[in-house]
């Protein structure tokens, strides 16, 4: 009788459980431009938090930050986790658009995380958005195309640490092989050397930070002093001169260089470590997938940067499920999530301890940013107005591409950047 | 005389072949391209050469794709359901609109039509936040509603109706209403059939507005299920790949729509909006 | 003008009940958004103020944008309206075929601005466009087009009146045909010539088409921005930056939007403004 009892209070001890669990049953929306990729892991977060359901959105790439305008100043509560390019943390925070994550994380847990990363991720001393992996931008050429041309190159010369390219050195190297590929032009051989986010701030200040430019004032509300400063014209005028000399990339997009280089039609691109597995995607075998250290400036070997940086999660602040909206960005950032997107998108990694030799297997560019990440690399400008930096200086790099007057257009940029930033002054 | 009349004729089918060619060209380098592959698009178009225009291995593997791995008879489906409620829904609202202004006298007429007409003039882009704001408010937002609500009242349809009644001899009017007639009668069976080529034209001018649509739609229908054509299409540049084909292939068949649905109501369409432009 | 009337006494209220739908759905998803955007000019950082619309007359982004647009309207509009009357002029006769070319002429109205900027910025791209390799090849050299301060607005002009012509040429068409065969037979009588019949017979009669379309073709140029937002945004420096983009720009991409509001107001009393002087100009003398 008294095990009759048990097992019925059990039956009906399961059933209210159960029946609580269906009381609780939660969906969280989550708003991305990499809808697949995210679509494609986050049954594990459902498996292991019964009664939350994950409905992922995709939005295209181009209008993501458009729209997170429109459905954040609306103070929309439709998404609860947002997917967020690093360096628009301050912008959103200064507009009330994000969450604090500091109680979804323990201190120890953003300690783990790349050190540019957590300052990127920070506004005012609280934690905002975690870093989902990071990125680095170092320098592939295509083996197959440098094997025809008959020049030799000892790439295994360099380690990084103590030696790499320089800038003059691979200008030499990239024309010699043109030269020998392309004479007379008919082989359709665009340019020596391409920067694959051409005219984006990510990939060209690198350029100046090479030099021992910084981005941005220190506390991000002013560019005059930085960018019209010598390092600063140095670095342009490099860059001119050599689209000019018809070495770097002219009149492609930004990541239209990518295609051409995969189609053999560019030896050499400054493209993303995770670049690799959109080669291989592209059509280009393993073995012709050459990748070195980004050059650097001659005589500045010690000043050099790399871009670094990626997409971050976040918890909007209009959300009404912040608790598990909370659970989820921590679990996809620090938790095992990030084990199973890491495998799958083979990205710089977001924390030191999560460089293994298994990741190096998928992706062996990832050598290079192991060496990079917290030694050369920089992380992006760090400002509320940080849409309007990338516009205007997105021109303005784009501008002296194709052969605007550097002077003009840096001081253009200086009245336009620091009148639009001191909105953001008090 | 016949000698001059005939040179000038082979000058005008010149000059009509010659603009032809200019209309066409545009589109040409899509087209061939939509049925080449992605790495094809990107082997022939450096150096020019025969193959730069003219694919090496012809494919229609970008318009399979399209149905195969993206669903984009769903993206049409739903474009055609948005377009198919706004075409007759704002053709007899307009109407109807427009009826009362040309055959009533009532107070306030004249500040009315204008305040609609400048009301209409002010396009869609320049009030999207404060309108979407509207539509995340109703609830609406991924809805179907979010895209047809919106596109109902048309100050274009409104003007073109009012005008082409406007040339509705009055005694046909005067003899329905001897009859007793209602307005409704009046409007259905007297009014309406005499402005067919007016309808053809507005809903051929509607559809093509509905079609093309780019930004609204962006904002206020992002999910796959209420998804339209022009939103799907951008959806092929990703972060870091371009899908150039099918970017060719799918705005190939969505150009290609209101192509065959303007060929067979061309003439209409002129007769459709003389009333309107032509007189005052 | 006299206005048709039909019981109008017997039913007061009836054409208010057949005004009522499209005046709600105006008031609600076009009156009402506008006048939240005009309100929103005034404020600066959530309260109310002149501020947005004192920084923006100091503003050199602003006042650059404006000169851009002024100038750009100042080309393209009367432009569009010269080429869609030729073509009107040239499709207007009852050839075989002539059909055929209508369509073909109309055809790329049918195709979407996105669709239309990728085409535009494939033929001219400065590597390996159509354009550029035909320049080349005969030896004028490689052009910047899009990329090019001096070329840039010629080329999103020509998109545009690509685009924009055989919509209009329809409107005149219809024009064309709405005009009397009894007028063109007594000027041959005359011994007119085309020309003369044109300016003195067809061009006086299609002024009411040309207002229709001029005034359409203006309000619609002003607040055009599709091709900056596709392809050049705004550049290079600044030579394509229309008001309506920087609108755009400041409420989508720098979450200003007092600021966007502002320049969108700016921008539609110009327009109407503008429409206003060619209303009078135009229809005055009847």
């Amino acid at each position: 009788m008294k095990k009759l009892l048990a097992l019925v209070l059990a039956l009906v001890l399961t059933a209210a459980a159960a029946s609580f669990a269906l009381a609780e049953e939660e969906t969280i929306r989550v708003y991305t431009h990499m809808g697949a990729q995210i679509e494609a892991i986050k049954d594990a977060f459902e498996a292991a938090n019964p009664g939350v359901k994950v409905i992922v959105d995709n939005c295209p790439y181009e209008s993501l930050n458009d729209q997170y305008e429109v459905l954040l100043s609306s103070k929309s509560d439709e998404y609860d986790v947002i997917i967020v390019d690093g360096p628009n943390t301050a912008a959103y925070v200064s507009r009330g658009y994000l969450a604090p994550l500091t109680d979804y994380f323990t201190t120890e847990e953003i300690g783990a995380f790349s050190e540019a990363l957590v300052k990127q991720g920070t506004v005012n001393g609280t934690f905002y958005s975690a870093p989902m992996g990071d990125s680095c931008t170092i320098l592939y050429y295509n083996k197959a195309l440098l094997a025809e041309s008959g020049v030799e190159f000892d790439f295994s010369q360099f380690d990084g640490v103590n030696s790499r390219l320089t800038w003059t050195g691979l200008i030499d190297l990239a024309t010699q092989v043109t030269k020998a590929l392309d004479p007379d032009g008919s082989r359709g051989i665009l340019f020596p050397i391409a920067f694959g986010q051409v005219s984006e701030v990510y990939m060209m200040n690198t350029l100046p930070n090479s030099l021992g430019g910084a981005n941005i004032s220190e506390d991000g509300l002013k560019v005059s002093g930085v960018i019209d400063s010598d390092a600063w014209m140095e670095a342009l005028r490099f860059y001119q001169d050599n689209v000019n000399a018809g070495i770097f990339d002219r009149g492609l997009g930004a990541f239209e260089g990518y295609g051409n280089f995969y189609a053999g039609k560019i030896p050499f691109i400054v493209m993303t470590t995770d670049s690799y597995n959109y080669a291989l995607a592209g059509g280009m075998k393993p073995e012709d997938i050459g990748f070195t250290y980004l050059p650097a400036f001659e005589g500045h070997e010690d000043q050099v940067a790399t871009a670094c940086g990626n997409w971050t999660a976040a918890v909007s602040a209009f959300s009404n499920h912040k608790e598990t909206a909370g659970r989820f960005v921590n679990w996809i950032t620090y938790g095992e999530g990030n084990d199973l997107f890491l495998k799958q998108e083979s990205m710089v990694p977001n924390m030191p301890s999560r460089f293994t030799e298994e990741l190096y297997e998928v992706n062996p560019a990832l050598v290079i940013a192991a060496a990079e990440s917290g030694v050369t690399s920089v992380p992006r400008a760090v400002t509320p107005g940080f849409n309007e930096y990338c516009a205007v200086l997105n021109a303005m790099w784009e501008d002296i591409r194709n052969g605007a007057d550097i002077e003009d257009s840096v001081a253009d940029a200086v009245a336009q950047l620091d009148s639009a930033l001191e909105y953001y002054a008090d | 005389m016949t000698l001059k009349k005939n040179l000038t004729r082979a000058l005008l089918v010149l000059g009509l072949l010659l603009i032809s060619v200019i209309a066409l060209f545009p589109i040409l380098y899509p087209l061939v391209s939509s049925f080449r592959t992605d790495q094809e698009i990107y082997q022939y178009n450096t150096v020019f050469q025969l193959h730069t225009l003219w694919p090496e291995h012809w494919t229609a593997e970008a318009y399979g794709a399209l149905f195969r791995d993206y669903h984009f008879e769903r993206f049409f489906l739903n474009t055609f359901l948005v377009v198919g409620v706004i075409l007759p829904v704002s053709v007899i609202m307009c109407s109807v609109a427009a009826y009362a202004f040309a055959f009533y006298h009532f107070r306030g007429q004249k500040p009315l039509y204008a305040l609609l007409l400048l009301t209409f003039m002010v396009p869609g882009e320049a009030i999207a936040l404060p309108l979407y704001q509207l539509i995340n408010g109703l609830g609406l937002v991924n809805t179907y509603s979010s895209l047809i609500l919106p596109s109902l009242a048309n100050g274009l349809t409104l003007f073109m109706y009012r005008q082409a009644f406007k040339d509705v001899p009055i005694s046909l009017l005067e003899a329905s209403d001897l009859d007793g007639a209602s307005w409704f009668t009046c409007y259905w069976h007297v009014v309406m059939p005499l402005c067919v080529p007016t309808t053809i034209a507005m809903c051929l001018m509607t559809f093509v507005n509905e079609w093309n649509n780019y930004l609204w739609p962006l904002l206020a229908a992002r999910k796959d299920a209420v998804k339209t054509i022009t939103v799907a299409i951008t959806a092929f540049k990703e972060e870091n790949v371009v899908h150039w084909n099918l970017i060719y292939s799918s705005s190939m068949i969505s150009a290609l729509i209101p192509v065959l649905l303007f060929l067979p109501f061309q003439k209409y369409f002129v007769s459709g909006i003389a009333s309107g432009s032509v007189k005052g | 003008m006299q206005q048709r009337t039909i019981r109008d006494k017997r039913d007061r209220f009836l054409p208010y009940l057949l005004l009522l739908p499209v005046l709600a759905f105006a008031a609600v998803f076009k009156l009402y958004p506008i006048f939240y955007s005009a309100i929103s000019g005034f404020h600066y950082k959530g309260n109310w103020s002149l501020r947005t619309y004192q920084l923006l007359f100091q503003d050199s982004v602003f006042i650059n944008s404006l000169l851009v647009t002024i100038r750009m309207n100042l080309i393209m509009t009367p432009l569009q309206i010269v080429l869609s009357l030729i073509l009107a002029l040239m499709v207007n006769n009852t050839m075989k075929g002539i059909g055929a070319f209508r369509s073909v002429f109309y055809l790329p109205v049918t195709i979407s601005m996105p669709v239309a900027a990728i085409c535009f910025s494939m033929i001219l791209s400065y590597n390996n466009g159509v354009a550029n390799t035909m320049l080349n090849a005969i030896g004028i050299g490689t052009q910047g087009f899009f990329n090019d301060k001096g070329q840039a607005m010629a080329c999103v002009i020509l998109l545009c009146t690509w685009k924009g012509c055989g919509y209009w040429m329809m409107f005149f068409l219809a024009g064309l045909k709405g005009i009397d065969e009894a007028l063109y037979e007594a000027a041959r009588v005359d011994g007119a010539g085309y020309f003369s019949t044109l300016f003195h017979i067809t061009l006086p009669l299609l002024r009411r088409t040309s207002l229709f379309v001029m005034v359409a073709d203006t309000s619609i140029n002003l607040l055009l921005f599709a091709p900056m937002k596709l392809i050049t945004d705004g550049g290079p420096r600044g030579t394509t930056d229309v008001l309506m983009y920087e609108a755009y720009r400041q409420a989508f991409k720098y979450g200003n939007y007092n600021k966007g509001s502002a320049i969108t107001s700016v921008l539609i009393v110009f327009t109407l403004l503008i429409v206003m002087i060619q209303f009078r100009m135009m229809a005055d003398r009847d």
